[in-house]
């Protein structure tokens, strides 16, 4: 084993936490933004997807921790690329078999998971010098995080565009088609963000404007 | 990703690690193909099983059948022998042969064990001999609705180009070929603009129509009155034949289909695809009824 | 097969000689071939040698009709010529159907390298050409070897794997044949892996069944799209970040709501129809 695997591992509090806000998936890093914006009109299509994400990371970090000892570190991107693969093929199968309905709105966007730089960009920089279980829990932290952030913008957008959430009628009133539309997406993840931002303002850390984009 | 690959690669590999590379890769994808053979084999069965299950419950609850009720499927084929016409109707038991009149040119009985699980498209392709550069080509297919004996009504799939692809709806109307219900199944409508024809107060426009109301059905750019949107909507916690008891005057008084605001090409497109699809039905019907 | 295409939503001009008597004319959809369009007239077209079917029907460009006459053995068929096809497919997925701002597909590269109009530039044109490399060689993948095999389960694994092998290829490729140009585009290339329209545009054709040509117009036209979007929006961001925005917006937030404009004006697009 090497010495970066004896690196001790930041405790699961902060494992959490950091994939929740400090470094939220989405509205923290812009990575894997696309079906965040798309399939987020109901609260529903948010939660299938996001819970995909969320298993899709959990399996896929573990499986790469386990596999330390024998993945050659040359090629070890096209192997986490295969690893990724198979784990969202799996996800893609069971919910096409199992969940019908939802599946046939949000399918592209499952299997575009493997392409999600969030998940690779996880396992190389974390579980590959972490054991299995401090890298559960960080897929588990971002794989939250994604499926929380998820939520959210599904929420906000069923509730202002129908006036529902999880299909249930809360409020009565003119719905706002502008949220519904594919730009709507867009705007509510802003508006998001800044709400992140403003937090950070009021806890007093600096915002940060210099968004790097999805290299490793 | 990049910049750490990129590290690594300045040095050129030696054999030895080449052929290290190259064994792991292998095996690695040997290993996923069978891990995803595995799942494939696993959900499958399921999947086919859940599709069909939605399937059939839709049909049901279009034409509003008991339990006991069985749901038969007719295919249509299609068979250009240069230009002539060969049209084939695949039943649960029958296979009908008519030229492109609509005479019937010859009825076979489907072999059982094909019936139960074999592929029935290759049966009526290897029965309809298609010669050379000819194709037998299936081409849309209906649903009969069993109930005690008598036919109950008739589910049609139909399709119709919308404002960006194929919209695919199911069309269900009783014996007398007066229309139950509407049922989108597939469309890439805008979200908010065209993706409304799924919305009850669309879709339920059409039910409750006879065969006629369809056949001159016209769309209109007027608003949806308030009251007969609130009817329409309430179709579906009502039982059909109560509601159109209710709504016998709402129907007569509003012979046009309202369009969806901002999405007059859409609703445009149901319209016509459910008139196109009726009418078509019909003179099937008439054709082949007797000998399915 | 004869030439004939439809004119308007009731006519349809016919290359041939003028049939005698409009009963003998048999319209059909190619679909509902066993059913009879009604026709109520024949009439010489504009030019010699073509004549007008008229029907009842309310005919669509996009849709597929045949034809034949009682007593021949001539037969026309009425659709979208490989041509039309192609326009029609390469502008519904660049403008219509624009990967970036209504599928949301690519995001990611979409505002990693959105700063500058020169990244733009640059990342649009690789994506171009290495997206319609790889999606003609997913296309023949998916059509010779996985279909016909029964393979569909391993589609994503399959294509992902051209995709990185592509990459890397005309990585080694433009390496050893121009060194200028691998320098100035080569780290797009690897950005190329993480763009999720590169595998989008294969999944698309595999479900959608794709012919050659539809499958050629979406690899076409969402590289296309997607250097639009990119280069479109790069303009606008540079002048957003001189601008003073406040802080909480700064960064992110405020390109997410461009992009939201951009969404909006895209919308404008819908319903263009070139069939």
């Amino acid at each position: 084993m090497s010495t970066a695997t004896t690196r001790t591992s930041p405790p699961i509090g902060t494992l959490l936490m950091r994939g929740l806000f400090d470094e939220n998936p989405v509205f923290r890093l812009a990575l894997s933004l696309c079906p965040a914006v798309a399939v987020t009109t109901t609260v529903k299509n948010g939660v299938m997807l996001g819970v995909a994400v969320f298993v899709v990371q959990v399996l896929s970090s573990v499986s790469a921790s386990l596999l330390r000892p024998v993945i050659i570190p040359k090629i070890r991107v096209p192997l986490f690329v295969i690893i990724i693969a198979i784990w969202v093929s799996v996800m893609d199968m069971v919910l096409a078999a199992f969940y019908p309905d939802i599946y046939a709105e949000v399918g592209l966007y499952v299997k575009l998971i493997v392409a999600f730089a969030i998940i690779i960009s996880r396992m190389e920089l974390f579980a590959m010098k972490h054991p299995p279980m401090p890298a559960f829990w960080d897929g588990f932290g971002m794989g939250l995080g994604f499926l929380v952030a998820m939520i959210l913008t599904g929420a906000l957008r069923e509730l202002l565009g129908s006036g529902s959430v999880f299909g249930i009628q809360i409020v009565d009133f003119n719905p706002l088609l502008l949220v519904i539309l594919p730009a709507g997406g867009f705007f509510t993840i802003g508006l998001i963000m800044a709400l992140f931002n403003w937090v950070d303002v009021k806890r007093g850390i600096a915002v940060k404007d210099d968004y790097k984009g999805c290299h490793g | 990703m990049s910049t750490p690959q990129a590290a690594i690669n300045t040095a050129p590999p030696s054999a030895r690690e080449m052929a290290q590379i190259a064994i792991g890769l292998t095996v690695v994808c040997l290993i996923a193909s069978i891990i995803l053979g595995g799942f494939y084999l696993w959900t499958e069965p399921a999947k086919e099983h859940n599709v069909a299950a939605r399937e059939q419950l839709l049909i049901r609850q279009l034409l509003g059948l008991s339990d006991r009720a069985e749901v038969g499927e007719v295919r249509r084929y299609l068979l250009w022998r240069g230009t002539n016409l060969e049209v084939f109707y695949l039943g649960e038991s029958r296979l009908v042969q008519l030229d492109a009149i609509g005479n019937v040119i010859a009825t076979r009985d489907v072999p059982p064990e094909t019936a139960a699980e074999g592929d029935v498209d290759a049966w009526v392709a290897s029965v309809a001999e298609p010669g050379e550069e000819q194709e037998l080509r299936y081409v849309g297919r209906f649903f009969t609705g069993i109930e005690g004996g008598e036919a109950a009504g008739f589910v049609i799939e139909g399709k119709s180009i919308g404002f960006k692809t194929w919209i695919r709806f199911f069309l269900a109307v009783d014996a007398e070929f007066n229309l139950l219900g509407i049922e989108i199944i597939e469309h890439e409508e805008d979200p908010g603009l065209g993706d409304q024809i799924t919305k009850p107060y669309f879709k339920h426009q059409f039910t409750g129509r006879s065969f006629d109301d369809i056949a001159t059905i016209e769309v209109t750019k007027d608003p949806l009155p308030n009251e007969w949107r609130a009817a329409l909507e309430a179709l579906g916690e009502t039982e059909l034949d109560d509601w159109l008891q209710q709504n016998a005057d709402n129907l007569a008084v509003h012979p046009d289909i309202h369009a969806i605001t901002g999405a007059t090409i859409s609703s445009v497109a149901v319209a016509d695809g459910v008139k196109r699809a009726l009418r078509n039905f019909r003179k099937r019907m008439d054709l082949v009824e007797d000998h399915l | 097969m004869a030439d004939a295409k439809v004119l308007n939503n009731n006519q349809i001009l016919v290359e041939g000689p003028l049939p005698t008597d409009p009963e003998s004319v048999r319209l059909v959809r190619a679909d509902d071939a066993d059913i009879l369009l009604e026709v109520t007239a024949v009439s010489p077209g504009s030019e010699p040698g073509t004549f007008l079917v008229t029907t009842t029907e309310t005919l669509q460009t996009a849709d597929h009709y045949l034809m034949t006459l009682a007593g021949s053995d001539l037969m026309w068929s009425i659709a979208p010529s490989a041509m039309a096809v192609l326009v029609a497919g390469v502008i519904g997925s660049a403008l219509i159907n624009n990967m970036v701002f209504t599928r949301y597909l690519g995001l990611c590269v979409f505002f990693g390298v959105s700063r500058k109009k020169e990244t733009a530039i640059g990342m649009g044109v690789t994506f171009t050409i290495v997206g319609l490399l790889s999606g003609m060689l997913t296309w023949a993948l998916n059509e010779f070897v996985m279909r016909p095999l029964s393979l569909d389960f391993l589609q994503i694994i399959a294509f992902i794997g051209i995709v990185a092998c592509l990459v890397q290829g005309t990585d080694l490729v433009l390496k050893k044949v121009n060194k200028v140009l691998h320098g100035k585009f080569g780290i797009y290339l690897m950005l190329i892996t993480t763009n999720c329209i590169i595998l989008a545009v294969p999944l698309l054709n595999a479900t959608n069944e794709a012919n050659l040509v539809e499958g050629f117009a979406l690899a076409l036209g969402s590289g296309l799209g997607f250097a639009l979007a990119l280069f479109l929006f790069s303009c606008a961001r540079e002048r957003v970040d001189m601008a003073p925005v406040p802080v909480v917006f700064r960064g992110l937030p405020i390109a997410f709501i461009v992009a939201g404009l951009f969404a909006l004006a895209f919308l404008g697009f819908s319903g263009l129809s070139f069939l």
